[in-house]
């Protein structure tokens, strides 16, 4: 078992005994994706915790530098325009989506009266121009969703 | 967390306002609000040095186009020194550095204005 194979496991909580592999693990599929959540308070000062997720993810699958930095800026600008309709007191919930040459983060709040955000403003010209696929969408229970999907060695720009 | 630290240095040719740490949507009201003072104390020689700022989102960009806006009504001028790369690249996609000048050291900044 690899550090990293019982990294995963204890994340989920598995206890094998000594010796045993989960089988599902060891027949994980190459292109199978592992997934983080953070979720932090929906408030501005959690934003730079956020930004130094991002950037250890994307440098864990060899993102380049400028690469890491458009990202760094990206996931800011997508929870900046989300955290202004966030309900005080809620959560702000990241999920990364890891696969070997794309990273796809969704970034959500709930919302009093949950809209996707205006396209016409100077902070989503960036996150466009940054992350190249971005989306926006209203999911269950009041949530208001960004979705960005980053390649590896693909210019946003 | 990463804070905002902003230093306030009066010259006899301008003020010289220097930033450090991150400038986001939390930080950047702190940024808004000492270069809204100074303008407001009469300041309109403003050259804010961002070397050694790691991050600014389009939050503390908005301050700086706002601020160059009024100083510009005012006869002033606002100019920008050594932003890290992560900075000029936001300053550029943005187009604020078409409209802000930008220099790579405080003396270019200094000749120039």
């Amino acid at each position: 078992m690899t550090e990293e194979t019982a990294a995963r496991q204890t994340a989920r909580g598995a206890t094998p005994g000594p010796g045993a592999v989960a089988p599902d693990l060891e027949v994980r599929d190459r292109e199978a994706r592992d997934r983080v959540r953070v979720c932090l308070p929906a408030e501005g000062a959690y934003l730079s915790v956020l930004r130094t997720a991002t950037a250890g993810l994307a440098a864990r699958l060899d993102f380049t530098l400028d690469e890491i930095e458009d990202l760094r800026i990206a996931v800011d600008e997508a929870c900046a325009m989300l955290l202004s309709q966030a309900i005080p007191g809620t959560n702000l919930e990241c999920d990364f989506e890891l696969s070997t040459d794309l990273m796809t983060i969704t970034v959500s709040v709930v919302a009093a009266q949950p809209c996707t955000p205006a396209r016409d403003t100077f902070a989503w010209t960036v996150l466009s121009a940054l992350a190249g696929d971005v989306d926006s969408r209203l999911e269950p229970d009041d949530r208001v969703a960004i979705v960005l999907r980053k390649h590896r060695g693909v210019s946003g720009t | 967390m990463e804070e905002l630290t902003i230093s306030v240095t009066a010259g006899p040719s301008h003020t010289l306002v220097t930033v450090a740490g991150e400038c986001d949507l939390h930080t950047g009201r702190q940024l808004r609000d000492v270069l809204t003072s100074e303008v407001s104390h009469g300041v309109r020689r403003l050259i804010v040095d961002l070397s050694g700022l790691g991050f600014m989102d389009s939050t503390g960009m908005q301050v700086l186009l706002s601020v160059r806006t009024v100083l510009a009504v005012r006869g002033g001028i606002l100019a920008l020194v050594s932003p890290q790369p992560v900075v000029a690249r936001i300053l550029e996609l943005t187009g604020a550095d078409q409209v802000i000048p930008v220099y790579d050291t405080l003396q270019d900044a200094q000749t120039a204005g």
